[in-house]
């Protein structure tokens, strides 16, 4: 996949290549931190690529907001906070809106990264 | 956003390399014309390869008949989803780039827009070679004032 935007700078750069293992049987080897593709229904099926900053039941706190999740409910934030649109704007995702985990960098060369 | 090339988009289509948006249009303000003029050669391009696909004669066999049939249906369909594409990326530009202090500098702006969103509606109701090119050339217009209003806020 290509990624399109600047919100996981300086992890992805705009324009890179990815790969995405698809995941959306085996959540329980997501962990915190991990780079996911998402689906959130609620941004027009577009395919965001954020970092999981909160599993179920965890509680994430985020400059002054709180939020308690529940049992299917999975936080995601980009990595420039003051230049991504994440959970803080569309909520907590389900399981099935997560597609899969960023496994690797393919493109370009010189930054590539399993 | 890097501008795309049109080989590099080229490549992505060709290996189907889907988009992975590490943003949004609203909060970033990153926007780009770019997607909506391919989304609109596409267009053109289907209403020419369905002008241009020979009909089976009166002695072709069911099998052809249903390649045929087969075939007509997924250049409407690649069309119908083109238009849509070309649409929405379109009212993206004139609802949330193009400001209303734009209209000093493109009087017509307005026109411009609603012109183009009824020409890709009218591209999903037709097979119109004239029309489709009229797409593509009012999306191209339309990328002239973006990049004049691009090169206007760098001043």
């Amino acid at each position: 996949m290509r990624v399109y935007g600047h919100s996981m700078r300086p992890v992805l750069e705009d324009g890179e290549l990815v790969i995405v293992r698809a995941m959306s049987h085996s959540l329980a080897l997501l962990q915190k931190g991990d780079l996911v593709a998402v689906c959130p229904f609620k941004m027009s099926n577009k395919i965001l690529v954020k970092r999981l900053a909160g599993l179920p039941r965890d509680g994430v706190q985020v400059q002054e907001q709180c939020w308690k999740l529940g049992m299917d409910q999975w936080f995601l934030l980009g990595d420039c906070l003051d230049d991504s649109l994440d959970s803080r704007a569309f909520g907590p995702v389900s399981h099935r809106e997560i597609i899969g985990r960023v496994e690797a960098r393919l493109w370009p060369w010189k930054r590539f990264h399993g | 956003m890097r501008k795309r090339t049109i080989f590099t988009t080229m490549i992505d289509r060709v290996l189907r390399v889907q988009p992975l948006w590490a943003h949004c249009d609203v909060p970033c303000g990153i926007y780009d014309p770019h997607l909506a003029a391919i989304a609109a050669k596409t267009v053109h391009t289907m209403n020419k390869k369905i002008t241009e696909l020979p009909t089976p004669g009166a002695t072709a066999s069911p099998q052809e008949v249903l390649e045929h049939r087969n075939t007509i249906v997924r250049m409407v369909q690649t069309k119908e989803t083109h238009t849509q594409l070309c649409k929405q990326e379109l009212l993206i530009l004139w609802t949330d780039y193009f400001k209303p202090e734009a209209l000093a500098m493109f009087p017509d702006l307005h026109e411009v827009f609603w012109k183009a969103a009824k020409l890709c509606s009218y591209n999903k109701q037709h097979v119109d070679l004239a029309r489709s090119q009229e797409l593509m050339d009012t999306v191209e217009k339309i990328n002239q004032m973006f990049q004049k209003a691009e090169a206007a806020k760098k001043k």
